[in-house]
Formats: structure tokens, C-alpha cells, sequence
């Protein structure tokens, strides 16, 4: 497999190569080239044969007792510990030089958001390979089946407890009605996307449009050429307004979720009917988005952070549903997801933390401000600050925590309010960090990391009091 | 979370990030020499030899920091504790970061050592779980050794698994 290595290396190195010798070909003295090929794969082999044979030596691997171990790295050693628990699923590939050769390559996998494989050993024969697969499995099959004849076993008992049949199928369904699709489509806010899309087109085809057009129009409407400027814009803005809307209902039509016992069903689409099914225990928390809009007319939309699954649905599974009155979402929760509960109160940051915030959104004005002081009228930019100002404030009003029971809430603004339920055990990790001023003013800023598909999310609320944030340390902690 | 946690990182670390630290500061030494010998040799060039000193400076200035001041401040600040159930971290010179992982949620451990680390006797210890990553750097390597069979030991799957 070295040598194989060094010619799967050199061959990157041919592209360049095949251009260096077609701008040649022209050239009368085309032995020149193939003698500049060869002093180039000479060289090229003498240095990468010996550093793939090292790779190779350095690599190894050694089976013991429940773990793998592996080794690797010429100059950067790495060592690393697989549990044999751990391992999910075992590939073996061969490719047709590999199998020419009597090799595979092993690719073993655990549980998680990784992209690439855990651990990769790309050449060893197909009967070693077939071992390691065996003694690897067999583990991870037996963990599997003990777990099954645990969930019978408590299921029959659940089914005796429940008199009767008809507790076999526990089902709830929420359909979104149509005014309340329409306005989930009008509260997008995608129609500012398409609106800058169409003010583009516009722009390029505006030079087209005959002049006397333009004329006639200024004439009817008023005598002014900013009018009509500003006329065309509101028309293009209620266009792709209601463009928007239009193809967001349509995409969303129908938008209906059912709780199944131990997953959930979505669905949704008027022309393409869409579905998916999302085990519940890949659900790893739960996002309620309060967009500028939405918030103003008391909606929201319910997100799903997801893990795994390493399919294409999971692209569409962020949205769990695309429009809900915000004083519903308990009795949504209750119907759909009682495993969720939307809290009661939060507890809100300290009085302390709001100068803070307003401090922190006045100085995002100043990359503005100050080089538009060289400008005429520069002056005039201070008037940011006044949105600035309420911009911190909303922030600081809308940061804070909970807990209750196992579940931790943290609601928080940058421009549209999120709140995010997770339960403890989906919690992968718990920062608290504090830079010197926070830690005069004894305030922390807390960060949970959750596993979401592809790589991880971690959600930050800024300056909760140190007391709050103690709370959660505790609450998290297990010892 | 009032009380810090306990074990502190190996002392070696200082020579470690000294060493290394050194190193960097002489590959970047480079490029203040490299425009000094230009101005001595091409006088036509019309270059200003003060610059080139004043890159000497900022080279040797940058080398201080980071060989010096700033691993004793790391140095100062972490601290790490490994109970039964969690990992608790705590890290950083200006924010201060302290981070808990819950046993459960590890997916696995590595330790990780380059030439220099190696020189001094040290390694870096790697923890990941599904959704982050995170580092002991310069532990003795017996104790990441130790550490990362421990760890794996203790990390096993539960019924709470994600």
C-alpha cells in the first residue's frame, strides 16, 4: 500500500504538469520536457515514498479488552481510545486497486455529529478486516438487542397497565390553519431577499424602458423625478412582498404535525407533498424564533435542532412548525411535546448588565460614524444612536434563564428573539466565561453546546448575574 | 463553581512554550534580517536601515510576550479537575472560560504531542464530544496517558445517551 500512497500522491501532482507540457508543444525541443517530467517525478518520489513509508510504519492499531487503541503521526503523534460500546457501525470498502492487492479499508464509526469517519485504516487485508469488523459488531449488536428486549419488556407492561385497546396509538395532530399560513408567509421576512433580487433586475432593465414611459408616469402621478423613484420602489417592495408570501404558502401549505408515540411527523406542500419522521430522541432542543415581525403580531415559529441522521431530510427538519400564536405554544407543547415545557417565568439579567448592552450596541454605531464625520452632513449619522439605543435595550430585556426540573431555558435577542428549551442531557457541555469587567461587576456569560446536525450549535446568553449562573453550574454539574 | 478546580498543568509547560515561543520569534527574525542585508546591500535602493531596527525590535518585543509573559499567565490560570462523572476546565489570561463535560457525553479522548512537546516530556490531552472540542494542553505524558485511559474508562454509554 506505500508504493500505492506515493502514486495516488503523484498523480495530483500531473495536472500542473499536463499544462506545463501542452504550453510546450508549441516548442521545437519537446525532449526537454519529458527530461523536466522525469527530474520532477524523480524528485517528487524520492520525498514522497519515504514520508508515506513512515506514515505507514507509524501507523498502528492494537485490540484489547473492550478498547482500540491507535497511534499515528510521523512528527505530531496522536493517540486515541475507542470504546468498544462506542463503535455504531463498521464500514469495510475496496477499491479496485485495493482489491487487486487483497485490501480494504476499514472505516469505524460512533455515535455523533462528526463529519469524518473516527477512524480510517485504509489498507489492511480483507480477512483482517473482516475480523475487526466481527469482534467490533458483535459487541455493539448485543448492546443493541439487550436494549430491545428492555423496550418489549416495558412496552407489554406499559400495554397491560393501559386498560383496554385503544391506548395502543397515542396520536396528536396540529394542522396550520390558512390565515394563519398567510401571515406566516407575510411575516417571513424573505420578501427583503427577493426585493433586493428584483431591485437588481430592475436596475438592468430600467435603461430599456422607453422614456417617454417615465415621462407619462411623472406626469400623472406628480411633477417630481424623486417621486416616481420612490413610487417604483414601494411597488416593487409590495410585489416581492406578495410573491414571497405566495410561494411561502405554497410551500408550507398543509404544514401538519403528528405525535406518534416516540417520534414525530411532518408534513407539508401543496404541489410536493413532503414528509418525515423524526425519532424523538434525535430532537436535541427545541428553538422558539420570535423574528421582529412575528413578534409584533404575537406569533412564532417552532425550530428543532436535530442531530444525526446523515440524510438529506435533515435539511428540512429545522422547522417544526411554521407559525403559532405565541400563546399557544404551551398548549402546543402540551399536545405535541409534553417532554418540553415552556416555562412560566425567566429570570431576567440584573439591572447591572443593561448599560452593558446599550454600551455594546452604541459602539457598533461607530464604525459608521466616525468615518462619515469627513463626509458634508456627516454629523447627521449620529442619529443612529437613537435605534442603537433601543436596539441594547431590547437585547438586555430579552436576555435570561430558568431551569425547571431537567430543562434549561435561554431566551436572547440579537435581531429576533429565540428561546431554547433543552433538557440536561442533551446538553454536551456548559461554558461560563467572564472577561474582566464582568467579573468587577460579578456577571458571567453562559454557553450550552448542543449536538446539531452537522457539527454542534452553542447558545450564549451575556451577563446573567454570577449567582444565576452558579445556579446552572450546579444544576449541570453531576457530582 | 466558586471553588477553582484543582490540578494544575505540568511545569515543563513553561520551558515548552518558551522553547517554542523562541523558535517563533527566530523564524520571524527573518524578515527584518532579510530587509536589513537589502538595505546594506543595494544602497541604490535608497532603504531606511531604521525600519529594519525597529523590526528587530517589534520581532524581539512579540518574542517576549509570547515566550515569556504570556505562557506564565496560561500557566497561572489553568486548572483542570477530573471527577468520576465530569471534566471541569478552566482556562484563559484575559477571559476566563470554565467548562464543564459531563462523563456521558465524551466521545472520545486523544493525546497528541509534537516534536517540542515531546523534547520536554509533555502532551496535549484532546476530549470531544458530538458538539465540541476541548484541550489539556502540556500534561506529563504519563498523566495524559493515565488521563486518557481513564477517561475512556469512564465515559460509557448510559441510558441517556443521545
Amino acid at each position: 500500500m506505500i508504493p500505492l500512497g506515493a502514486v495516488r500522491s503523484l498523480l495530483y501532482l500531473l495536472p500542473p504538469l499536463v499544462i506545463v507540457m501542452i504550453q510546450n508543444i508549441g516548442n521545437t525541443d519537446s525532449r526537454w520536457t519529458l527530461v523536466t517530467f522525469a527530474i520532477f517525478a524523480a524528485v517528487s518520489l524520492a520525498i514522497i515514498l519515504p514520508y508515506q513509508m513512515l506514515n505507514w510504519a507509524f501507523y498502528t492499531y492494537r485490540y484489547e479488552s473492550g478498547y482500540l487503541h491507535i497511534k499515528s503521526g510521523v512528527v505530531f503523534k496522536k493517540e486515541r481510545s475507542i470504546k468498544q460500546e462506542r463503535v455504531q457501525t463498521v464500514n469495510i470498502r475496496t477499491g479496485i486497486l485495493q482489491r487487486l492487492l487483497g485490501l480494504a479499508s476499514l472505516h469505524v464509526e460512533t455515535a455523533g455529529g462528526g463529519m469524518e469517519s473516527e477512524l480510517s485504516l485504509t489498507a489492511v487485508t480483507i480477512e483482517e478486516a473482516r475480523k475487526i469488523k466481527e469482534t467490533l459488531e458483535s459487541s455493539a449488536h448485543k448492546l443493541e438487542k439487550e436494549k430491545e428486549t428492555a423496550e418489549t419488556g416495558e412496552e407489554k407492561v406499559a400495554n397491560e397497565a393501559a386498560s383496554g385497546s385503544e391506548a395502543e396509538t397515542f396520536e396528536e395532530v396540529y394542522r396550520i390553519s390558512s390565515p394563519e399560513l398567510f401571515l406566516a408567509g407575510a411575516t417571513s421576512g424573505r420578501f427583503l431577499l427577493l426585493f433586493s433580487l428584483i431591485a437588481a433586475v430592475f436596475s438592468q432593465v430600467m435603461p430599456f424602458i422607453p422614456e417617454t414611459f417615465w415621462e407619462n408616469m411623472i406626469e400623472q402621478v406628480t411633477s417630481t423625478a424623486a417621486a416616481t423613484v420612490v413610487l417604483v420602489l414601494i411597488v416593487l417592495l409590495l410585489f416581492s412582498w406578495f410573491i414571497s408570501a405566495l410561494a411561502f404558502m405554497i410551500q408550507n401549505a398543509n404544514f401538519t404535525v403528528r405525535r406518534q408515540k416516540e417520534s414525530l411527523q411532518v408534513s407539508w406542500g401543496l404541489i410536493e407533498q413532503k414528509q418525515l419522521t423524526l425519532k424523538l430522541h434525535r430532537l436535541q432542543a427545541l428553538g422558539i424564533h420570535e423574528g421582529v415581525l412575528r413578534q409584533l403580531t404575537g406569533r412564532c415559529a417552532l425550530i428543532a435542532e436535530v442531530a444525526g441522521g446523515g440524510s438529506r431530510e435533515q435539511n428540512y427538519v429545522t422547522v417544526l412548525f411554521p407559525l403559532l400564536r405565541s400563546t399557544e405554544v404551551a398548549n402546543f407543547l402540551v399536545r405535541i411535546l409534553p417532554e418540553y415545557q415552556l416555562p412560566r417565568t425567566i429570570v431576567p439579567l440584573p439591572l447591572r448588565a443593561r448599560r452593558r448592552y446599550i454600551f455594546r450596541a452604541l459602539l457598533t454605531t461607530l464604525p459608521v460614524i466616525i468615518p462619515l464625520q469627513w463626509a458634508p452632513y456627516g454629523w447627521i449619522a449620529f442619529i443612529l444612536v437613537i435605534p442603537a439605543y433601543f436596539w441594547g435595550l431590547s437585547r438586555y430585556n430579552a436576555g435570561g434563564t430558568v431551569i425547571e426540573d431537567l430543562q434549561l431555558t435561554l431566551r436572547f435577542r440579537f435581531i429576533n428573539r429565540y428561546k431554547i428549551l433543552v433538557r440536561r442531557n442533551y446538553i454536551q457541555a456548559l461554558e461560563v466565561s467572564s472577561n474582566p469587567l464582568q467579573r468587577w461587576w460579578n456577571l458571567r456569560t453562559v454557553q450550552a453546546s448542543v449536538l446539531s446536525s452537522p457539527a454542534g450549535k452553542s447558545f450564549k446568553v451575556t451577563d446573567l448575574d454570577i449567582k444565576e449562573a452558579r445556579n446552572l453550574w450546579k444544576w449541570y454539574s453531576r457530582s | 463553581m466558586e471553588r477553582a478546580p484543582k490540578e494544575k498543568i505540568d511545569s515543563r509547560a513553561l520551558r515548552a512554550w518558551f522553547f517554542s515561543g523562541l523558535l517563533w520569534g527566530l523564524l520571524l527574525l527573518l524578515f527584518p534580517a532579510a530587509y536589513l542585508v537589502l538595505v546594506n546591500l543595494f544602497p541604490l535602493l535608497n532603504l531606511t536601515e531604521l525600519f529594519g531596527w525597529l523590526g528587530v525590535g517589534a520581532v524581539v518585543l512579540f518574542t517576549l510576550v509570547v515566550a515569556v509573559i504570556i505562557p506564565r499567565l496560561k500557566m497561572h490560570f489553568w486548572r483542570y479537575e477530573i471527577r468520576d462523572n465530569e471534566i471541569d476546565i478552566q482556562h484563559g489570561i484575559i477571559i476566563i472560560r470554565r467548562t464543564l463535560i459531563p462523563m456521558i457525553r465524551v466521545q472520545h479522548v486523544d493525546t497528541e504531542h509534537g516534536p517540542v512537546m515531546r523534547f520536554f516530556g509533555l502532551a496535549t490531552l484532546r476530549i470531544s464530544t458530538a458538539a465540541t472540542n476541548h484541550r489539556i494542553p502540556a500534561l506529563s505524558r504519563e498523566t495524559a496517558a493515565e488521563l486518557r485511559g481513564e477517561i475512556s474508562a469512564l465515559a460509557r454509554v448510559s441510558d441517556e445517551d443521545v
